[in-house]
């Protein structure tokens, strides 16, 4: 016999099928694909009748001679959005929260959220107009400091700090939204107690806003973690060139070039496929982390 | 190509270029296009004038399905109602010839390569698919496309034939140990050919000479920069455009191709060396020479100090708005690349002349094959004949004369009255060699002698556009500056009467290491070219040339060379 509570849940469950269906599709059976890694695959030949290479493909990555400075470049730009991408929304959501009038505060969270809708291919072209040395208005806005014109996007120095601030710029209003949204789940009550304790704005924030949010918090750096081999295909595809490539140039990009432009379908895989080891393990590590420090895990 | 057609004047200058041609045109289109409507009427008609043996274009009973892919060129137009699926050339293929055909896929131009490869990679292949050079080999290699060696003998006229081998590299391209694997998209190479193109209203406000040599250029280039050319009393003018992506043989319009042939050098093409054996272009002294004079022309404000981060379209604005008095483009830059700047400023007077040399020895364009697609049969095909009768039919176009019957037939299938270029809906297109230059010439005879008879129905529509432009419409300044004189046509006109023209050594299929290598060799030769234009030491270039030799280009030479041993 079902009993009442399986039977209370059964239209759950179904309404969950369609779900797992489309994920199976979409996600667990293209793994199939990672034999490809291990092949050299010929298109109309298939996965069956193609020759298998071992682990030839991973030693022709590693093998490719810029690999070292596409990982480091790869790992050093996610990691520095990781971090500038945490500090910033929190702080603004922070900010925001401490704001009285409602319209300014709504108004305010609009606007920065806006560029999270536009596409890199459009930014693209608007941050070689905007960041220009000799006619933007980012180094005519320095100029007045007395700052000589900075080349960001073709300047291998900048260039990749240049990637960090405009992702930040970009995608901080939607990173605030969900602090904000963490802030106000917080329960009134404790704020209340802290006023009576005698706490004034700054020890509520950090002893009743800041606790609070820790957990979202760490989802969202745990979950970042486990993208920290994608610095943003779309963002560096549209902004690099030649003489950044040294500083700019991503294992996303590499593939792109291997895989779509020269078809060589087996080394693209086996280049996302190491990708794909490393974030898994990173996940599982900073999982853990998180459960430690946080008390937090996601699964 | 790809960005060429990206303004509507470049779009119809392409039809028209692959446009069937015929004589007689203008003011009665109108009247025969809605004669001639009721489709198989024009079609037996036009079979009458094709003087092939009926049996090459008869018509299947019962009809047949044929499926293909391809992709939609850009600037293509509908009218309304019509779709790449439902328009007049379906409805030619279906009731004249009994060939249902039906695409299993298209996508736009800039999509085609990646979706080409992931079909490819799927397997699952239509009758007939537009393909690249890559995947032509790749097919053939795996013994997936029919041969059509004796297809082609039987079932093609002496006069396609004509059309397809006026270029015979273009044509063996299509060849694949010997045999011929699939029908190439013929095209002109002269077209290709670099030009240099100078504001010549500057060079009066300079009271400067159109220069001769590339000294002269460079002191032109210096005064273009620094002595307000355009009279604005701002110092807001650039010496030479140049795009991030010069060194792309692809790219005609500010490509730095033509200064470097200037110093002999041939960047990211195949040469004959001393020996007669093929070399790249890339790692030759030449190279070196040139791009320390990049550098200096960068070091002295010579260049866009921004060039390294602006494409075709960025540079194309700075033109647009009057910075640039000097640029390498191709036949088409004065449609495609400076048409904007003559219309956003009349006095802007743009000429074409041939390329500048460093030395006494005259600076020699280079060009590489025209054919960027080919039209292939799978082996699975049951009707691989059908390829044939299609390519014969597209050429009907080309048929000499001015007979109502082609002239009812452009209406129809070239360019309508309107002004829609439905040619391009054709699953097959191909183009003689020299054809836009015989335009050119027709036109400038026509223009002389008052007298457009000879005119076929292309031509009568440059012959238009140049009266237009010299009653002073700006919007046709474009056509006059391509197929009238002085003209980038005139240009190329001598590049082919002195005979003063290279054509890349390799036109063969990527070899095995250039699949493997060439991108990531191409993106270092990227990345250390600008980056001595910029102000590194030159002599990385040596530097660059060991790297290149041991990262996989001396295979790769190696392996060019064994397959022009075969070719030559």
């Amino acid at each position: 016999m079902i009993s009442a509570k399986k039977l209370r849940q059964l239209p759950l469950h179904i309404m969950v099928i369609p779900g797992v269906i489309i994920t199976l599709i979409y996600h667990y059976i293209p793994m199939l694909g990672i034999i490809m890694a291990f092949q050299k695959f010929v298109p109309a030949r298939g996965f069956f009748k193609s020759k298998w290479v071992g682990l030839d493909n991973f030693q022709y990555m590693l093998n490719l001679p810029n690999i070292r400075s596409v990982i480091f470049n790869t790992v050093f730009i996610s990691l520095m959005k990781i971090i500038v991408g945490l500090i910033v929304p929190v702080v603004f959501a922070l900010l925001l929260n401490e704001m009285r009038r409602e319209r300014y505060k709504r108004t305010l969270q609009t606007i920065i959220y806006f560029p999270y809708f536009l596409s890199w291919v459009i930014l693209g072209g608007i941050l070689i107009d905007v960041l220009s040395p000799s006619s933007g208005i980012v180094n005519q806005l320095l100029g007045l400091f007395g700052i000589d014109p900075i080349f960001f996007l073709g300047d291998a120095k900048w260039f990749p700090y240049t990637l960090v601030l405009t992702n930040t710029w970009k995608s901080f209003g939607y990173d605030t939204i969900v602090y904000l949204a963490a802030l106000t789940s917080i329960d009134m009550a404790l704020y209340e107690a802290a006023y009576v304790d005698g706490a004034g704005r700054w020890k509520q924030t950090l002893h009743v806003t800041i606790p609070g949010i820790l957990p979202i918090v760490t989802l969202m750096t745990v979950l970042a973690l486990g993208n920290i081999l994608n610095a943003g295909f779309d963002q560096v595809f549209n902004l690099y060139s030649p003489q950044v490539y040294s500083t700019g140039d991503i294992l996303d990009t590499l593939v792109y070039r291997i895989g779509l432009v020269d078809a060589q379908y087996s080394v693209a895989t086996a280049v996302g496929l190491f990708k794909s080891v490393i974030s898994f393990v990173l996940i599982l590590i900073s999982n853990k982390l998180a459960n430690k420090y946080a008390g937090y895990r996601i699964f | 190509m790809k960005r060429f057609s990206l303004t509507r004047l470049a779009a119809l200058s392409l039809a028209a270029m692959m446009t069937v041609s015929m004589a007689a045109c203008g003011s009665n289109d109108g009247k025969t296009s809605e004669a001639t409507s009721s489709g198989s009427s024009a079609a037996s008609s036009t079979a009458a004038v094709d003087q092939k043996p009926a049996d090459l274009l008869a018509k299947y009973t019962p009809e047949i399905d044929l499926t293909a892919w391809r992709y939609l060129n850009n600037g293509i137009e509908f009218a309304p109602g019509d779709t790449i699926d439902n328009n007049v050339w379906m409805k030619h293929y279906k009731e004249d010839y009994g060939i249902n055909l039906k695409y299993v896929w298209t996508v736009p131009e800039e999509q085609f390569d990646q979706k080409l490869n992931i079909s490819v990679a799927s397997g699952d292949l239509p009758d007939i698919m537009w393909l690249r050079n890559k995947q032509l080999i790749e097919l053939a290699e795996n013994d997936m496309l029919y041969d059509l060696t004796d297809l082609y003998k039987s079932n093609t006229s002496d006069f396609v034939k004509g059309i397809l081998e006026q270029d015979k590299a273009s044509f063996d391209s299509a060849k694949i140990n010997g045999k011929l694997m699939a029908i190439p998209s013929t095209a002109s190479s002269v077209d290709n050919l670099q030009i240099l193109y100078i504001r010549a209203d500057w060079l009066k406000n300079l009271g400067l000479e159109m220069p001769k040599t590339l000294q002269e250029l460079y002191t032109v280039a210096e005064a273009f920069a620094k002595n307000d050319p355009d009279k604005n009393g701002k110092n807001d003018t650039i010496g030479l455009a140049l795009v991030k992506n010069f060194l792309d043989t692809n790219n005609k319009h500010g490509s730095a191709a033509g200064l470097f042939a200037g110093y002999h050098a041939y960047p990211r093409r195949w040469i004959k060396d001393e020996s007669g054996n093929a070399a790249y272009g890339s790692i030759q002294p030449q190279v070196k020479t040139a791009l320390q004079e990049m550098q200096n022309m960068y070091k002295s404000g010579l260049l866009d100090k921004e060039f390294g981060v602006k494409d075709r379209a960025k540079v194309t604005e700075t033109v647009s708005a009057g910075k640039v008095g000097i640029t390498y483009g191709g036949l088409s830059s004065p449609g495609a690349f400076l048409k904007d700047n003559a219309i956003n400023d009349p006095n802007a007077d743009w000429q074409a002349i041939e390329l500048v040399s460093i030395d006494d020895k005259p600076a020699t364009p280079v060009t590489s094959m025209p054919v960027s697609r080919y039209f292939a049969v799978s082996k699975n095909c049951k009707n691989p004949e059908a390829i044939m009768k299609i390519l014969e039919d597209t050429c009907v176009g080309y048929q000499p004369g001015n007979s109502p019957e082609l002239k009812e037939r452009n209406d129809k299938f070239g360019v309508t009255p309107d002004g829609i270029a439905v040619w391009q809906y054709q699953l097959i297109s191909v183009e003689p060699a020299l054809k836009n230059l015989n335009a050119h010439n027709n036109v400038i005879e026509a223009i002389q002698s008052k007298d457009t008879s000879k005119l076929n129905s292309e031509e009568m529509g440059y012959y238009e556009k140049i009266q237009k432009s010299q009653a002073g419409d700006r919007q046709f300044w474009g056509d006059e500056r391509i197929f009238g004189t002085p003209s980038s046509s005139d240009v190329i006109g001598k590049y082919v009467d002195s005979n003063n023209l290279l054509t890349n050594l390799f036109y063969g299929s990527p070899t095995p290491t250039m699949v493997e290598k060439q991108a990531t060799l191409e993106a270092m030769e990227d990345e250390v070219f600008t980056k001595i234009i910029m102000g590194a030491s030159i002599d990385s270039f040596d530097k660059f040339v060991s790297d290149w030799k041991k990262l996989g280009g001396d295979q790769i030479t190696k392996e060019v060379n064994e397959w022009y041993a075969q070719a030559k």
